[in-house]
């Protein structure tokens, strides 16, 4: 299976802590309430619990990307 | 075919300062706009080496090459003057004083690359060089690619090539994460985005060829560089020399006071530093060469409390759209003026922010901060023992910052007038 690697969206971030709260054996929060990513890279095991957190942010700011591959916007009902 | 010596300097300048040379002075001296095929001038730019020159230092042959592979669409070329960096002049001198070897550089891309419009963008406070492009583009003979010059508010962060671009096209001028103006960039559109005198650089190349371009620098870093001189509290001089020269040379002497090397994403460098004005010396040294800036600092100034003035200018100069620059950089401004101020409670906070900042927000303007704040610290470990047990210096206490006139902090002017109506659809909170 393709490794899959987390990223957070910076700007799109407002610091509500979800992706920290789902998968806290990925994502510290930092002094100000930012994710911090301990490792970007996503073992198979933990792969669920992330889609969980990309799902969960409100601020649509963590994605999901196959390693190699660039990033794309996600894609919603209202985009 | 070249008539210049290929080793004398200026290059980029013109000889003549009292006015911009006329095209024809201009022909005269380096040739007609140069055509290069696309290939060849990938390949010419990745044989010289050429870097941007605007801060980041991206090769520019490798930006060539994304641009030329997305050429199913019609691409862009953007030059970028906004040089809002206080620190800076370079672009703005050489859009006015030598506009067509830039314009040559930025044609001769645009036509290699298939792009129909070239886009000048000038900071608003560089008014001769808005003056000296425009009169160049209408003077050049040469139709197509279309010139436009374009004038774009003199805020720090529109220096940004995203946020550039997002201003262009008319949207707000804030930087976007993970932005690929080679594949979409002004208009939508596959777009070479580069500093002022990385264009003029690229006209010389391509007027001159490979070997004449190298003739002067390193094997690694070729070609010369233009700096932005500040000595004492008087106004800047521009002057060019080769990549890899002395600092001593640079600065007719090794410098008696700490220099601050790169603007405010820069570094400084301890008196009497010896190394050497290229790329890799600056960052080892722990300073960058950023936009070519060099400020030595007045005699009797204190370069912590400078600092600690820049930080304060960095963090409102932000764009405030990640956490990190949002929070870090106050908070590291904040942390750097409690130093100052003989604190002792704060030097494990300062590393420990400074480290959050770096490669965390859209931009690298956190990152840059983090430099100045952490070359700061290590330049001057006698000065921060100072600080810390006999309290702030004398120059700290008066709060008397010695930095150039161009580094107030700009507020926004106060609206005239009554206040706009709010529109009938408004619904009170803003919806992100």
């Amino acid at each position: 299976m393709a490794v899959r690697r987390l990223q957070i969206d910076p700007t799109a971030c407002d610091g509500r802590g979800v992706c920290a709260e789902l998968l806290p054996e990925l994502i510290d929060l930092d002094r100000w309430g930012y994710p911090l990513l301990r490792e970007p890279l996503v073992p198979a095991r933990l792969l669920p619990l992330a889609r969980r957190a990309v799902a969960a942010c409100p601020k649509a700011a963590v994605r999901l990307q196959e390693e190699g591959r660039p990033a794309t916007p996600p894609r919603g009902m209202f985009f | 075919m070249s008539r210049l010596p290929a080793g004398a300097l200026p290059r980029l300048l013109s000889a003549n300062a009292d006015r911009p040379p006329t095209l024809a002075e201009h022909e005269s001296r380096h040739g007609p706009l140069p055509t290069a095929a696309a290939k060849e001038l990938v390949e010419l730019a990745a044989a010289a080496a050429l870097r941007g020159r605007g801060g980041g230092g991206f090769p520019l042959a490798a930006k060539l090459g994304a641009v030329l592979e997305q050429r199913r669409n019609e691409p862009a070329v953007v030059v970028n003057g906004v040089e809002a960096d206080p620190f800076s002049l370079k672009d703005a001198t050489l859009l006015a004083t030598n506009p067509h070897l830039v314009l040559d550089g930025a044609q001769a891309a645009a036509l290699a690359l298939g792009a129909p419009a070239v886009v000048v963008a000038v900071g608003s406070r560089h008014r001769q060089a808005l003056v000296g492009v425009t009169h160049a583009a209408r003077e050049r003979p040469y139709r197509r690619p279309a010139i436009t010059v374009r004038t774009v508010p003199d805020r720090y962060i529109l220096g940004q090539e995203s946020a550039l671009i997002g201003y262009l096209n008319g949207k707000k001028g804030l930087p976007v994460f993970g932005f690929a103006p080679y594949r979409k960039g002004l208009g939508g559109r596959p777009t070479l985005v580069s500093n002022v005198e990385t264009f003029a650089q690229l006209g010389l190349l391509l007027h001159h060829g490979e070997r004449w371009f190298r003739a002067i620098g390193e094997p690694a870093e070729p070609g010369s560089a233009l700096i932005t001189v500040w000595e004492g509290s008087g106004e800047p001089t521009l002057t060019e020399v080769a990549l890899g020269t002395p600092l001593a040379t640079v600065l007719g002497g090794p410098p008696a006071t700490p220099t601050l090397v790169g603007g405010l994403g820069g570094g400084w460098l301890p008196s009497g530093w010896t190394g050497r004005w290229s790329r890799r010396d600056l960052a080892a040294a722990g300073s960058a060469l950023g936009c070519g800036a060099a400020w030595i600092l007045p005699e009797g100034a204190c370069p912590l409390g400078e600092t600690a003035r820049l930080l304060r200018f960095a963090a409102a100069a932000g764009a405030a759209q990640c956490g990190p620059c949002r929070f870090g950089t106050a908070e590291l401004a904040l942390l750097f003026a409690r130093l100052c101020g003989g604190d002792k409670a704060v030097l494990g906070e300062l590393e420990e922010v400074a480290g959050l900042l770096v490669g965390r927000g859209a931009c690298s303007h956190p990152d840059g901060t983090a430099r100045l704040a952490a070359s700061a610290l290590a330049a001057f470990p006698d000065g921060v023992e100072a600080h810390l047990r006999h309290g702030p210096c004398p120059a700290c206490r008066l709060q008397a910052g010695a930095s150039p006139d161009g580094l107030q902090e700009r507020r926004r002017p106060r609206r005239q007038g009554p206040k706009p109506a709010t529109p009938a659809t408004w619904s009170g909170e803003r919806w992100r």
